[in-house]
């Protein structure tokens, strides 16, 4: 059974407008996952991440590739995997960022002001010093599980960075939708958000993809409040 | 003398810090943020009688500029961030002012000590730098982005208010914790904020945006040519000194919803010995008052701000001294039109004379309205026009013969700024 690897391209504008463009490169054969989320009150959950480990044990694409101890970026096949989160209008944009496994991301500074970037998360603390209009080198997350990010300056910036050892997953859209194009056979469905809460969190389930297959899910406790108003960018804010 | 000592020592401190400041500036170069904003324009304050000039220029009068004042550079300041440490940054304002006492100094210059913490954020910051009680003055230099000329109630604290100390706060923060209320409690020790009142006190409240600079005196009207006393107040104050060696404190609490509603409450006590006094006349000001400031953003461009601020001083004893209770509140709305804002603000504001000393009378009182237009032209260029009129009753104006104590001004100012 062929696997299908995917392939990440970075464009960043000279506008420090930063988009990330995920291109599927689709091989013969590739089979789709459709997965719908319902919060538990019957409405589409969007912005959660959704992801396939494969069950079968001659899937190459699971191999973890070696990686380097020190920090230094690797040359340019080692920085394929490369990721941006991005801090524009004193916000992390994404507000959630998920890579696989050993992806480097980038930490851009798109505002004219300083932040201080950091993270307590066990599966990658770090600090880093983001000047106006500075770059930082970029880090690569190794560990699986969730990186919080805050701003040591600008308290409600909040983002999460969520590393999974696979190369199947996507965040649903705001129908609480998402389709991730993956190759038939045994997976283990797993789902992640900042928001979930109770059993949802150890959400997991075993399927089985051939062709188009589609999953819905209801979570059973009521997801966290959003605080999407956290997010309302403002040029007076300081102080 | 103990007290002149404690007093050189703050201002050593705060020198200090601003060397400090400028060893560190050229070995980290890309830690240094340098914002600089120049701004002038045309002035023209439109009242009839001469004697309703800037207290700067010994009138009686509650605005900056002058009845003559035409095209002036109007004031230029200059803000330096710097990481010093890991945990440790540096800031520093400077500003230069044609008028008053000194055109060149320090408004600010202090260090931030702010430590990564999982869970509360500690702060501290050392060194003289203003209290975050105002939503106001958000702009660069603790200028506001409103309107040109403060609200009184800022307008005072920019004259008379300034830290010489210390400030540790400790922010939760509400997104971190999936909850839309954020809280920040602040207490502050300080020392060298001993004068504070005493423009309140006899010219009463004003509207400017003069910030008094490190060391700089403040020059008012002579109200006390006309006592038959032997030794009398000066005609000048120095906001930032110390004449009692006590410390000062001010306490607050803020609270913020999500990112659309700010209310800051401060209790300040200077915690001045009103009866002692320095070789140069300055005395201490025992003075003590409560802010509240509270924002609200409507929609993503229509805000309102206000801020209530009561308060008591007292100097010298109460038949011989003078001693004062008074209040301020503005209301402001402001609307964001692509690169216009239009800010409209009413301020109210009152003393009152609570000594038995009828030689000094301070009561005083009185209204403004303030309309200002801000364009951004680009990065750089800003224009703007604001139309202020005020009308102030102050007692202490009859003191002269023939002036009178209830005076109306009207100020129109078209200022152009041009940011580094």
């Amino acid at each position: 059974m062929p696997s299908s690897p995917i392939s990440k391209w970075v464009h960043q504008s000279w506008f420090s407008v930063l988009v990330l463009t995920y291109c599927y490169s689709i091989a013969a054969g590739a089979d789709e996952l459709k997965v719908k989320i319902l919060s538990s009150d019957q409405q589409p959950a969007a912005n959660i991440v959704v992801f396939a480990q494969s069950k079968n044990p001659n899937d190459t694409s699971l191999l973890v590739q070696p990686t380097s101890s020190d920090s230094t970026p690797q040359p340019l096949e080692e920085m394929q995997r490369l990721a941006v989160m991005d801090q524009l209008n004193s916000q992390f944009v994404p507000h959630i960022l998920v890579v696989q496994q050993d992806t480097w991301v980038n930490f851009p500074n798109s505002d004219s002001i300083k932040h201080h970037v950091y993270s307590f998360s066990p599966a990658k603390p770090f600090q880093l010093k983001l000047y106006d209009g500075g770059t930082a080198q970029p880090l690569q997350f190794s560990q699986q599980g969730e990186v919080a990010l805050g701003c040591n300056i600008h308290d409600w910036m909040l983002g999460y960075i969520f590393v999974v050892d696979s190369p199947w997953f996507a965040k649903t859209a705001k129908n609480g939708e998402v389709s991730i194009e993956l190759p038939s056979g045994d997976y283990e469905l797993k789902i992640w958000s900042p928001l979930l809460q109770g059993r949802d969190k150890d959400f997991s389930q075993d399927i089985s993809v051939s062709g188009s297959t589609t999953h819905n899910l209801q979570l059973q406790s009521p997801l966290l409040p959003a605080l999407s108003d956290y997010e309302n960018s403002d040029e007076l804010d300081d102080y | 003398m103990a007290n002149k000592t404690i007093s050189v020592f703050m201002r050593s401190i705060v020198y200090a810090v601003g060397l400090l400041g400028a060893i560190y500036a050229p070995t980290a170069a890309s830690n240094i943020k340098v914002e600089a904003m120049l701004e002038g324009g045309y002035v023209n304050a439109s009242y009839d009688k001469s004697w309703l000039n800037s207290w700067m220029e010994g009138g009686v009068g509650v605005l900056r500029f002058n009845r003559d004042d035409r095209f002036k550079v109007t004031q230029g300041i200059m803000q330096v961030s710097a990481d010093v440490l890991a945990d440790i940054s540096f800031d520093a304002v400077a500003a230069y002012y044609p008028d008053g006492d000194s055109h060149l100094g320090f408004t600010e210059a202090y260090l931030t000590y702010a430590p990564l913490s999982a869970g509360l954020k500690h702060q501290v910051r050392v060194g003289m730098f203003y209290p975050k009680m105002s939503l106001e003055n958000v702009d660069i230099g603790w200028t506001s982005p409103f309107t040109y000329s403060f609200s009184a109630i800022n307008s005072w604290i920019a004259e008379e208010l300034r830290t010489v100390g210390a400030e540790w706060s400790i922010t939760r923060s509400g997104r971190a914790h999936h909850s839309p209320h954020s809280f920040t409690a602040v207490a502050s020790l300080y020392r060298a904020n001993d004068p504070v009142g005493t423009l309140l006190s006899w010219r009463g409240w004003a509207l400017h945006n003069r910030q008094t600079t490190l060391n700089e005196n403040v020059y008012f009207a002579d109200y006390f040519q006309f006592q038959n006393r032997p030794v009398v107040f000066p005609d000048y104050l120095k906001p930032i000194e110390e004449t009692d060696g006590r410390w000062g404190y001010y306490l607050g609490v803020q609270w913020r919803y999500l990112k659309s509603t700010d209310v800051r409450a401060y209790y300040y006590d200077n915690n001045a010995d009103p009866l002692s006094i320095e070789t140069n006349m300055q005395y201490g000001w025992d003075t003590r008052f409560t802010s509240v400031a509270i924002q609200h953003k409507f929609t993503s461009s229509f805000r309102v701000l206000a801020q209530w601020l009561d308060g008591v001083t007292y100097m010298g004893d109460i038949n011989n001294g003078t001693f004062a209770e008074y209040n301020s509140w503005y209301l402001l709305g402001s609307y964001k039109w692509q690169n216009h804002r239009f800010s409209l603000r009413y301020d109210h504001f009152d003393v009152t004379d609570i000594d038995n000393n009828p030689m000094d009378p301070n009561d005083s009182n009185g209204h403004s309205i303030t309309a200002a237009w801000r364009h951004n032209l680009n990065k750089h260029w800003n224009v703007g026009a604001e139309w202020l009129m005020v009308d102030s009753d102050n007692e202490n104006r009859t003191l002269w013969p023939k002036w009178t104590a209830k005076n109306k001004q009207k100020q129109l100012m078209l200022l152009l700024q041009y940011r580094l």
